[in-house]
């Protein structure tokens, strides 16, 4: 029964780790640009392929190609709020929709030319090979660095939030566009670093959960829903909100499917449904 | 020497909508302004359109002789713009001290000057924006502009739903402020007898226009041309 129990919590958090890492820049980006960016997920699968490009094809280190990925894909997310996302803000919500979901679908039949059909997996080092015992009980290593990714990253996210003065521009912004932009915040640049982050660590995320959420085409469209759950029941805006959203739900779904698999994803909707009728703007929303 | 404000035949509003009608006029360096009015003739889109923050049809805005017109606002607040707004929009998710951080400038106002003006502001430094009252949220919102150090100073209604103790308190400092240093500042204002008492030239407002720009004395020294203007019991 223990066992079982610290299965489900192992790799529940695990899951949740991934889910966390991929959403957190979504939530940041939605509630500081009011920006519904549904091709999101597509980030974070061109981080996974960076990921594997790098492992597989050019032969480097993991340790690099996750840095390669939080780079590249950072890039590609600055690139794109500068050239298309920049004209969209303030635009209703369909419009935002619209323009989202084509760029997704848009990278899915790019990664489908050019990386195939099939899932693809990243070359994990040795170290990460293997078991970790835990209150005598072996776990795989892979993901338990998962877990620990995910808490570096939330530490990383609330030191640069909450202690320099980018994260208080991020902040203030978040709060009140008008007014950071009358103190003087560039909010037009503010927001294209905040992106390039969000999309950035979605890159990360895509790259270190690949052993989670497999690397496919179709990523972005398959995970969607749940990295938007993650976001709402988070709420917009909050780094610590998505997190906790992340732990219930990844530790939610997981025991759900272990315990009765027949209710397949029933519980972790049901979950979603009660917070969000109990806490309409999330756990820590500024806004629903 | 160029004024440190000067509006020429401005046309302004929201969107589509125009509120501001062909309005002109100029503040020197150091110049001290009132503008006061009934509700709803555009006092706080004025100051919102020196801001930036309104939609500019027509007309040029000059901050020391340079236009700003086509500056965002977060450049007009570089080329010294301070502004704070009627509803004192507070950051919730920052400190008091990060409040007042969030668009520190170089010059002579610093967070020790502003404690210094504000003491209450120190004691609840650690606080967050949305853990103050009325009165200290203004005397944030007044640091916070300060701390831009700005050479003009935007004051929308900033004695707005305060106790009178809490404006008695803000009036003094905004008089300390006045008195010393050479800021240039425009006040907004619906109790007209802190308006008349704290600039020596006073602006009234209607229906987008200038309905009067001249000495503050001339309404003191007036009520029924002051009544006549503002409307009785319109202000204070």
């Amino acid at each position: 029964m223990i066992t079982a129990a610290l299965t489900i919590l192992f790799h529940g958090l695990a899951f949740a780790m991934v889910l966390y890492i991929v959403s957190v820049g979504l939530g940041i980006t939605m509630g500081l640009m009011n920006f519904a960016n549904l091709a999101h997920g597509a980030f974070a699968a061109a981080g996974g392929y960076v990921v594997v490009m790098a492992t597989r094809s050019l032969g480097l280190p993991f340790w690099v190609a996750l840095p390669a990925a939080f780079v590249t894909v950072a890039l590609a997310g600055a690139v794109v709020e500068r050239l298309v996302v920049r004209t969209l803000y303030g635009a209703d919500e369909l419009r935002q929709v619209l323009f989202s979901i084509a760029l997704l679908f848009m990278a899915i039949a790019g990664f489908t030319l050019a990386f195939g059909p099939l899932q693809q997996q990243p070359e994990i080092p040795a170290a990460l090979s293997g078991q970790v015992t835990l209150g005598g009980i072996d776990f795989p290593a892979y993901r338990a660095f998962v877990i620990v990714a995910g808490v570096a990253i939330l530490a990383a996210l609330w030191l640069l939030i909450g202690r320099t003065r980018m994260g208080m521009r991020i902040r203030a912004a978040v709060d009140n566009r008008n007014m950071a932009e009358a103190v003087g915040v560039d909010t037009r640049m503010l927001f294209t670093l905040t992106f390039a982050l969000g999309t950035g660590i979605a890159g990360l995320g895509g790259g270190i959960g690949a052993d989670v959420l497999s690397i496919t085409p179709t990523y972005g469209q398959e995970y969607l829903v749940l990295f938007l759950i993650v976001v709402a029941v988070g709420g917009l805006g909050s780094i610590f909100g998505p997190f906790l959203a992340a732990l219930c739900i990844g530790v939610v779904d997981v025991a759900g499917k272990y315990l009765i698999p027949e209710f397949g994803a029933f519980f972790i909707y049901g979950v979603v449904i009660a917070i969000l009728l109990a806490k309409p703007a999330g756990f820590f929303g500024v806004r629903s | 020497m160029p004024e440190a404000l000067s509006l020429s035949n401005v046309r302004a509003g929201y969107g589509a909508t125009v509120v501001l009608e062909d309005l002109s006029f100029d503040l020197p360096v150091g110049g001290k302004l009132s503008i006061i009015g009934r509700n709803g003739v555009g006092k706080t889109t004025l100051l919102a359109t020196i801001m930036g923050l309104t939609r500019l049809h027509a007309g040029r805005i000059g901050l020391g002789g340079v236009d700003i017109a086509a500056l965002r606002p977060n450049r007009r607040a570089h080329a010294g713009i301070g502004f704070v707004p009627q509803q004192r929009e507070i950051f919730p998710s920052l400190t008091v001290e990060e409040n007042l951080l969030v668009g520190l400038r170089p010059g002579a106002w610093t967070l020790e000057r502003i404690y210094d003006l504000f003491p209450r502001l120190q004691q609840r430094r650690t606080n967050m924006g949305n853990q103050l009252s009325g009165g200290e949220q203004q005397m944030l919102a007044f640091g916070r502009a300060l701390l831009t150090n700005p050479s003009l100073l935007l004051l929308d209604e900033p004695f707005e739903g305060l106790a009178p103790v809490i404006v008695e308190q803000l009036f003094h400092a905004l008089l300390r402020l006045r008195d010393e240093g050479n800021l240039s500042i425009i006040m907004v204002e619906q109790h007209a007898k802190l308006a008349l008492a704290f600039a020596p030239r006073t602006m009234v407002m209607s229906r987008g226009r200038i309905a009067f720009d001249g000495a503050s004395q001339a309404l003191i020294d007036d009520p029924a041309k002051l009544d006549a203007l503002c409307g009785i019991g319109g202000l204070h």
